[in-house]
């Protein structure tokens, strides 16, 4: 078997890999950094995010009240020592993006614009735009090309962490276009895959999606965080799920029902008088309690909304978000200069992760990090607010690529390497038995299977029946899923092979979700229940911590901590 | 909504069983909304398991999905099945290599991509505390269009002069290293000289325009191989500096 | 492409489908690659008339009336349309890639975009112009 070495191992190549792999280089000017990643980085779902970046840019604007957005829009369940971390580094993370290339608007007077973003009090969010995150990825890995250090393995699906006496050292991977495990052992491993959101069937999320690293660290004994908490974004397009940016909203767009009215404004949804700048938990539910009420449009993929922007007139909309226009009129044929746009909430972002403290360093197994939106450190809390979640990849991607440098060169012991060497050939066997497997079930079926069970059971709103009938599910999904059969054997780009294991991947993370909706019995940010409808801080003002265990998953809680902001009700 | 069979005919190449590509036939039940993609798909799920190909976003940005529809090199997430007729025929980018079925062979496309160096370049670099450099719209606009590529490929699939010089740098990342070029925070042009206006470089490239028709985001790279064209000869000349970093 | 050994057998790129001559595109860029051809030929031609005129006035008459065979007069038209359509599509790219710049810091580009085939025209007939005027026929 091929063994490769490195100093960091980075698993995963968009905003957040991105960002760490660059910051180990110039932490040190020796070290050396495998960057293992299923896709090209610049394919990353990094480029997928829209609206832009929040960072404290203006005089009307401090560090205090960017904090406070944000612990408000979590409901109190991030953690505000991090999120002090979080808020003073964002800007600064911006504007060294900004040094490195990515073309920001700009004002007349040559700095960066800012926009309005859901949640946020003040202008604060940089953008390009109305394709940030696909600048900043590119940007991103433009950079990272000047870098030698910088090895990539693109295309390389991670398999398993290689985990000995509690200490992480490297990870088996196995290279799609030739089917072959491969060894890649470091001092460190950096987790930065992204989230999961194809657990769900409606999504803005990319195929690619599928909480690899999640999966990866659970299965290591890491805990997964918060994992009740997923995003439902309040305007994503019927039938795809494709992502039509809270810029539109942000730029002064408008929610209508099926009578033109303003809903948010016009009935009480506790979004308060900046309506459609509210964030995204609120106004997700505002649109479904709007469809119970009958005031949706029909539409053939259920109810939807309007999102009106024929106001802002062509000029703003092509200046501002083009790229609104280019999706409407591309995938439902509506030039929203003249038509709204039909849109409904979608599945959209995991507040929860990989547990991990400040520097990205997972409790409970030394040498592994992670960042990006596959940890939960937790600036997010509850519901994340739009545009943190950029900054949130570059902040906690740096802290990790240099926590990871230092973790690395305080000369942890070598041990010996047969150990991990061996888990990697026990991965390989794995992976030939797979290849070769004959089963019942089909790939695709189950997958489908559990998309319905999670939409059923962890939607925007939950109850105690539905959500135990979705675990159900998911545990009797995880026992079809041993008997799943594999039609093609081959070696060569065998994604049907990569499909297999990230349905694996998925079936862990869902049921993470699940175990974790089905035990907080309150309502907080975008967790809501019809049975339990208000926030308990007495039981409930704490992390949930999912653990894997061979028998089923145990749950856990910690607290939350609380520096100088003492939770308030969420009003807006 | 009712579904539509419809007939694909797929190039199919599976090294270890075939040794040249072959079409094959599928029948679709085909949404009316659905793009080629969502047929590709289908086929995996539940018609052919085999068959291999790239896919991420399924919205017009992550650039995975590029392929030949028709002869036409698109991004098969944003060409919608109604909008062809009769038999439609998927075969992987051309000018590539074909690793399996509709993957073809990128490390040679992104080798290329890096050649150009296509980050920022400066005698100096500012400190991140020292706030952000000052660029006015006008500036920005400069390069803009050349800044939204998202290297999906197409332009090299469609290139004529690539069919016949392999080497050629090509369009995508001509048009990269023109956008740093053009960035008023670079200073690096002297670096990418080299590799932009080498042996492989713009000059191979004979104005088919190719890569502009098929570029789905409008990027417009025979403008920028043309206008890098007229800068690298004012610069040879000396007409224009060339701006290094050393 | 220029890859050294791949890791696995490939099938070889193909080239861009139905090149070169299946779409209009595609044959407009080959005859735009065929102007190249004719306007070799009318240099030539041009080359050879100014070493008749070096031999003396018996070698230019023979010059003269060579240029009146119909053969010639065929493929002198055929050079002058090439020599046409080229300047058109050179002045087509022309247009896309002059980009204006006023002192030191570029403005936008600007492209030549506002010169349509009106402007294309004009410059070329005051070309034609200037050459008539030089060689006296006007």
């Amino acid at each position: 078997m091929e063994v490769i070495e490195h100093d960091i191992l980075l698993v995963g190549g968009g905003g957040a890999g991105l960002r760490a792999a660059i910051a180990a280089c110039e932490a040190s000017p020796d070290v050396s950094v495998g960057m293992v990643s299923k896709l090209y980085p610049m394919r990353s779902h990094t480029v997928s995010a829209e609206g832009g970046a929040a960072g404290v840019a203006r005089d009307d604007d401090s560090l205090e009240l960017h904090i406070q957005d944000t612990l408000k829009g979590s409901d109190y369940l991030a953690d505000q020592d991090v999120v002090e971390v979080f808020v003073d580094a964002a800007h600064k993370e911006l504007t060294q993006l900004e040094h490195w290339g990515c073309p920001w608007s700009r004002e007349p007077d040559g700095r960066v614009s800012v926009r309005f973003f859901g949640g946020m009090s003040v202008k604060r969010t940089w953008y390009a735009t109305d394709k940030t995150g696909f600048h900043m990825l590119h940007t991103l890995f433009q950079t990272s090309l000047k870098y030698d250090r910088i090895v990539r393995y693109d295309e390389y699906f991670a398999t398993r962490l290689l985990v000995r006496d509690g200490v992480c050292r490297g990870v088996a991977a196995f290279d799609l276009r030739t089917g072959e495990v491969k060894c890649f052992l470091g001092r460190a491993v950096i987790l930065a895959t992204g989230g999961g959101g194809r657990i769900f069937p409606f999504t803005t999320n990319a195929a690619v999606k599928t909480g690899d690293g999640m999966s990866l660290a659970y299965r290591a004994g890491v805990a997964l965080k918060d994992m009740e908490f997923v995003q439902y974004h309040p305007t994503g397009l019927p039938g795809t799920g494709i992502l039509i940016t809270e810029a539109s909203r942000g730029e002064g767009g408008h929610l209508k029902n099926k009578h033109g009215e303003r809903f948010l404004v016009e009935y009480d949804y506790g979004v308060g008088d900046r309506a459609e700048l509210g964030p995204r938990d609120m106004i997700s539910r505002a649109e479904i309690l709007e469809f119970e009420a009958g005031r949706g449009l029909r539409g053939p993929y259920g109810d939807y909304v309007h999102l009106d922007l024929r106001h802002l007139g062509e000029q703003k909309i092509d200046q501002r978000i083009p790229f609104v226009r280019e999706l409407a009129r591309n995938y439902v044929g509506i030039d929203p200069v003249w038509e709204p746009i039909p849109v409904r909430p979608v599945v959209h972002y995991m507040m929860g992760g990989v547990d991990t403290d400040v520097d990205g360093a997972t409790p409970g197994v030394e040498g592994l990090y992670a960042a990006g939106e596959v940890a939960c450190v937790s600036i997010n809390g509850a519901n994340r607010l739009g545009s943190n979640s950029l900054p949130e990849c570059l902040v906690f991607g740096k802290r990790s690529g240099e926590a990871a440098v230092a973790y690395a060169s305080q000369g942890a012991s070598e041990g010996p390497r047969e150990a991990l060497v061996g888990q990697a050939q026990a991965e390989e066997a794995r992976l030939d038995a797979l290849r070769h497997k004959v089963g019942g079930e089909k790939i695709a079926q189950i997958r489908r299977e559990l998309n319905s069970a999670m939409e059923q059971g962890c939607g925007v709103f939950r109850e105690e029946d539905s959500m135990a009938a979705c675990v159900d599910s998911v545990r009797q999904l995880k026992g079809r899923y041993a008997d799943i059969g594999i039609g093609d054997s081959s070696r060569i780009f065998n994604t049907e092979i990569v499909q297999a294991l990230e349905l694996g991947n998925l079936l862990d993370v869902a049921e993470a979700v699940a175990v974790g909706a089905l035990a907080r019995r309150e309502s907080r940010g975008a967790h809501t229940r019809r049975d339990y409808p208000e926030r308990n801080d007495a039981d409930y003002l704490r992390h949930s911590l999912v653990r894997f265990a061979a028998d089923g998953p145990r749950l856990d809680y910690r607290d939350v901590t609380i520096t100088r902001w003492q939770p308030q009700e969420r009003k807006y | 909504m009712e579904t539509q069979t419809r007939k694909f005919e797929i190039l199919r190449y599976r090294p270890e069983e075939q040794s040249e590509p072959e079409f094959r036939s599928y029948e679709v039940p085909c949404m009316p909304d659905w793009v080629v993609l969502d047929a590709l798909n289908a086929i995996k799920d539940d018609i052919d398991p085999t068959l291999s190909h790239r896919w991420s976003c399924r919205m017009g940005v992550c650039g995975s999905c590029g392929m030949l529809v028709n002869g036409r090199p698109v991004l098969t997430c944003a060409a919608f099945v109604r909008d062809y007729e009769g038999t439609i025929r998927v075969e992987p980018l051309s000018n590539f290599p074909i690793v399996r079925d509709l993957v073809v062979e990128l490390d040679d496309f992104v080798h290329k991509i890096q050649s150009v160096k296509p980050w920022i370049v400066r005698k100096l670099e500012k400190d991140v505390e020292q706030g952000e450099y000052r660029q006015s719209p006008a500036q920005l606009e400069e390069f803009k269009q050349f800044s939204m590529c998202i290297n999906c490929a197409l332009c090299y699939a469609a290139c004529p002069v690539l069919a016949s010089e392999p080497d050629f740098v090509g369009p995508a990342a001509i048009a990269l290293g023109h956008r740093y070029n053009l960035d008023s925070r670079d200073e690096g042009n002297a670096e990418r000289y080299d590799a932009m206006h080498g042996h492989n470089g713009v000059w191979s490239c004979s104005y088919a325009n190719e890569c502009s028709q098929v570029c789905p985001k409008h990027v417009d790279p025979a403008m920028a191989v043309n206008q890098a064209k007229l800068t690298g000869a004012l610069q040879w000349t000396g007409i224009l500096p060339k701006k290094s970093m050393t | 492409m220029s890859e050294n050994a791949s890791p696995t057998p490939v099938a070889p790129a193909r080239p861009p489908s139905g090149f070169p001559l299946a779409h209009a595109r595609y044959r407009n860029y080959v005859l735009f690659a065929l102007t190249s051809v004719f306007m070799f030929v009318g240099g030539v031609g041009l080359l050879l008339g100014v070493r008749a005129l070096g031999q003396g006035p018996e070698a230019w008459a023979q010059y003269l009336d060579a240029l009146g065979h119909p053969a010639v007069l065929a493929l002198s038209l055929a050079v002058f349309g090439f020599s046409v359509y080229f300047t058109l599509r050179w002045m087509w790219i022309g247009r896309k890639i002059m980009v204006g710049r006023v002192g030191p810091v570029p403005g936008p580009p600007i492209p030549m975009a506002g010169l349509g085939l009106g402007g294309i025209a004009l410059c070329f007939a005051t070309g034609i112009g200037v050459l008539l005027l030089l060689g006296g026929v006007l």
